[in-house]
């Protein structure tokens, strides 16, 4: 099992994760499945699309172990949510 | 079957077993959590202490619609009598049961002190077949 470990912080995955998303990525996941999970290498802007993550996961990482990975959903840059979820149309 | 049983804060507690990629295991007591749709909880001192590998990292919404980024890590989970893989996400609370973990069984709670809970395959395979 490949034993990478994360290089760059936190929140850094995250914002280059997005760009690269909203830049590369997102026109061609449109029409899959909103909740559909969305794995991107931030350092090469590989990705995989999977209805489960650990198939994205292990399809992505395969291809390159070292792999540095941004998870989210298809439609929302959320991944997992906690309790209450924001109500479409809030303020 | 998995059974369980209803505590005096009325919260659904699991015993579950995980393990780590060099075998160490660790007995643990969870909550079920239906507000939460990941796999797994655990706090960051016991996914160092099974030397559970890091797999990505995204961000998750809290109870009070903030948002905050969060790591997943891969960890086993004897589920059912089974052992299978599940993704875990750090979380310096009590650990937590989600739905994902939930997906394709039936949950039941009798919702008083000392409850039983028990969580069975459901017959036929969920609908959207999905796992993870």
């Amino acid at each position: 099992m490949a034993t990478t470990k994360r290089r760059y912080p936190k929140e850094e995955i995250v914002k280059r994760g997005d760009a690269i998303f909203e830049k590369d990525v997102k026109r061609h996941v449109k029409g899959r499945d909103p909740m559909d999970y969305v794995l991107i290498d931030i350092e090469t802007g590989d990705y995989e699309v999977d209805a489960v993550h650990m198939a994205a996961h292990d399809r992505l990482r395969g291809r390159n172990p070292d792999a540095q990975i941004y998870a989210r959903r298809v439609g929302s840059r959320v991944l997992h949510h906690f309790g209450g979820r924001i109500r479409p149309g809030a303020k | 079957m998995i059974t369980g049983s209803v505590n005096s804060d009325l919260e659904g507690i699991l015993r579950i077993t995980v393990r780590g990629p060099n075998g160490k295991r660790k007995r643990i007591t969870a909550v079920i959590d239906t507000g939460y749709n990941g796999s797994l909880t655990l706090p960051l001192e016991l996914i160092a202490d099974l030397g559970l590998p890091w797999r990505d990292t995204g961000s998750a919404m809290l109870g009070d619609g903030s948002i905050c980024e969060c790591d997943i890590y891969a960890s086993w989970v004897v589920w059912n009598r089974r052992t299978i893989g599940v993704f875990v996400e750090e979380a310096n609370t009590t650990p937590l049961v989600g739905m994902e973990l939930l997906r394709g069984f039936e949950l039941n709670m009798k919702v008083e002190r000392h409850g039983q809970v028990t969580i069975k395959p459901m017959r036929r395979r969920p609908r959207d077949g999905r796992r993870g």
